[in-house]
Order: C-alpha cells, then structure tokens, then sequence
C-alpha cells in the first residue's frame, strides 16, 4: 500500500501517475471527486489506484454508521487483506491534507476534518510507503 | 535565474525575499514589483509602511507598482538586475478577477484560466531570463475545499502557478516561521510543462 498525501492542487495524482505509468482514465483508477463507486475491489487490476480519499470518508459519515471511524479501519483492513492475497498486488490511495485550515463553522465539516485525519493516520500504520508531494516535489516520509 | 519563495502568512517570508534579493543586488538598483490594489486607508497603510522601510533601507528601490501584465516590465528593466516580485496571490488575483464587475463570472471558462496561467508564466520567464527574479506567494491550499467557484478555481489556479514555478525555479524555498528550507537547489533542474 502507498500513501500520496499533501494539499490540494500540488500535484497528486499527476505524481502518481509519472511514478506508476497510470493515467486516470484506466479502469483501475477510482477517482472519489467524479463518482460515488468506491467499490475498488471489484477491479480485476493487480494496481488499484484510489484518489480523493477524503471524499470517500464523507461517503462514510454521510451512511450514518454508529462508529464512522470504525467502518473506515474496516475498509482499510479490507483493502490491506486484497493486498495480501497475492504478491502483485499494490493500493494507492491519494488523500488531500484538509486539516491545516481554520476550524470549519458547521459541524458536518468539522467531523470531515477529523475523520478523514484520523483514517489517514490508520492508513499511514498500515502503508508500506508514504509520499508528501509538494508542487510536485516528492517528499518520503515512510 | 528564477527564486520562488513560498510560505504562510506572516511567516517572514517578505524579509527573506529581500535579503536574497540584497545578497545578490545589494551593489545595484534593485526593483520591487508591487501588486497590491489600492483600495482603502488599511491597505494604503501598508502599502506606504512598506514605501517608507524600502526608503530608508541601506539599498536603491526601484518600485513598479503593477497590478497586472507583469511581461511588460522586461522593457524599463535593464538586464542582469535583480527583480523582486511580492507576490503572485496578489497578481493572480488582480488577473483573476480583473474586470468581474462587466463580465461576470469569467473565472468558469477553462480557456481564461488557461490563459491567465500562460500569461502569468510567460511573464515570469521573461523576466527571470536576463535577471534574477524572485518570485514571493503565500500557501493557502491546505483547509478544507472551498465550494464557491471564484475562490476554488483561484486556489486551483494557485496551485498550478506554484508547480509550474517549482519546476521552472533554480531554487525553491519554502519559508517556516521565518526559517528557510530548501526545497530544489539547482541540482535537479527538471522543467516540464504543467497539463491541466
């Protein structure tokens, strides 16, 4: 698994793609900011890419599930054991870093920010590598 | 010779512009590009603190206050001199929204915002290429997404700009509560065109 993380229009999933030889338009790219499909699995793909992480979390919070943070170490253990089934096999999940800025007025945006911040540390735990792009610069952190 | 100088407000960024800038033009004029509007008494407030700290600083100041169009300079400015631009929020928003009030919401159209970004980089390339220009903005894209159209594709645009530069840059430092981090030295010149 391989964690792409940084603010938003810095190049994310451009990074991704130079590094992996991926374009968006492959069926194996998910991309959360154009579709609710976040059944990644389903793919037949060895490489799974999965961009705007952070709009699959709203997803989650939005079904209304007793422990959204829960539902989410759910997903990822899910996704972390697909991995594992076979030695091909490669995630790359593109989350934007949405947690630098003020505290959000409304209550809704303010569980976003924490959700999505607190899956993004499960998902660090868990990720073999995780990169910080930064206009394009990448910075490994793991 | 292109320097970009990224950081948060007030992160002292501007003073470390300026004494790149000294560094390597101390001995000449050196020019200031200014972009902020003038639109009232707290903005002309500072605008005239910044005037008065430039004119008693050891240094000759140049001052071009332009909002826009910054291309246009390469003309008055003669070569080998070092060109201070602070900064490119300022300019890409006096670009930006240059004129809204005739023609509403010209920020939606994909070919204005494609052209806004050429001009803007063309202009800094013109004036990075016979010069030392150093080229100041402010990081403003890691809050939540914004939903209101103008404000979103100017935080889009932004971050385009600043990855366009980065790549464009010989050095690109990202300034932390007055602390400079070199993010790319001149080593790993890598210049590509942004695809949007």
């Amino acid at each position: 698994m391989h964690f792409v993380t940084g603010g938003a229009f810095n190049g994310k999933a451009k990074w991704v793609m130079k590094s992996y030889g991926v374009t968006r338009e492959d069926s194996a790219w998910f991309n959360g900011y154009e579709s609710d499909d976040f059944d990644i699995l389903s793919s037949e793909h060895a490489l799974i890419v999965f961009e705007g992480l952070e709009h699959f979390v709203k997803h989650v919070i939005r079904e209304n599930h007793s422990d959204p943070k829960e539902k989410l170490e759910q997903y990822l253990k899910t996704w972390h054991m697909w991995e594992q089934e076979a030695t091909n096999r490669k995630l790359v999940l593109i989350g934007t870093d949405i947690g630098k800025g003020i505290v959000p007025i409304n209550k809704e945006d303010r569980l976003w920010r924490d959700y999505t911040g607190w899956f993004y540390q499960d998902i660090v735990m868990v990720a073999k590598h995780v990169d910080v792009i930064w206009y394009g610069l990448s910075q490994n952190l793991k | 010779m292109i320097i970009f100088i990224t950081g948060g407000v007030r992160s002292g960024k501007s003073s470390f512009a300026e004494t790149i800038a000294v560094y390597y033009g101390g001995q000449t004029p050196l020019h200031y590009i200014a972009t902020s509007a003038r639109q009232d008494d707290e903005m002309n407030d500072r605008i005239k603190r910044h005037q008065e700290a430039r004119r008693v600083s050891r240094y000759r100041w140049k001052t071009w206050e332009h909002l826009r169009n910054i291309h246009e300079l390469e003309q008055s400015i003669e070569p080998n001199r070092v060109i201070l631009l602070d900064c490119l929020t300022n300019l890409l928003t006096n670009e930006l929204f240059h004129g809204w009030e005739s023609k509403r919401k010209q920020w939606l159209e994909l070919n204005t915002r494609m052209n806004i970004y050429k001009k803007i980089m063309d202009g800094i390339s013109m004036l990075g290429k016979k010069n030392i220009l150093i080229v100041v903005s402010n990081e403003v894209n890691y809050g939540l997404p914004i939903n209101d159209s103008g404000t979103y594709f100017f935080a889009q645009l932004l971050g385009n700009l600043h990855q366009g530069l980065v790549q464009k840059s010989d050095w690109v430092y990202q300034v932390e509560q007055g602390l400079p981090i070199l993010r790319k030295g001149p080593h790993e010149l890598e210049k590509q065109s942004i695809v949007f």
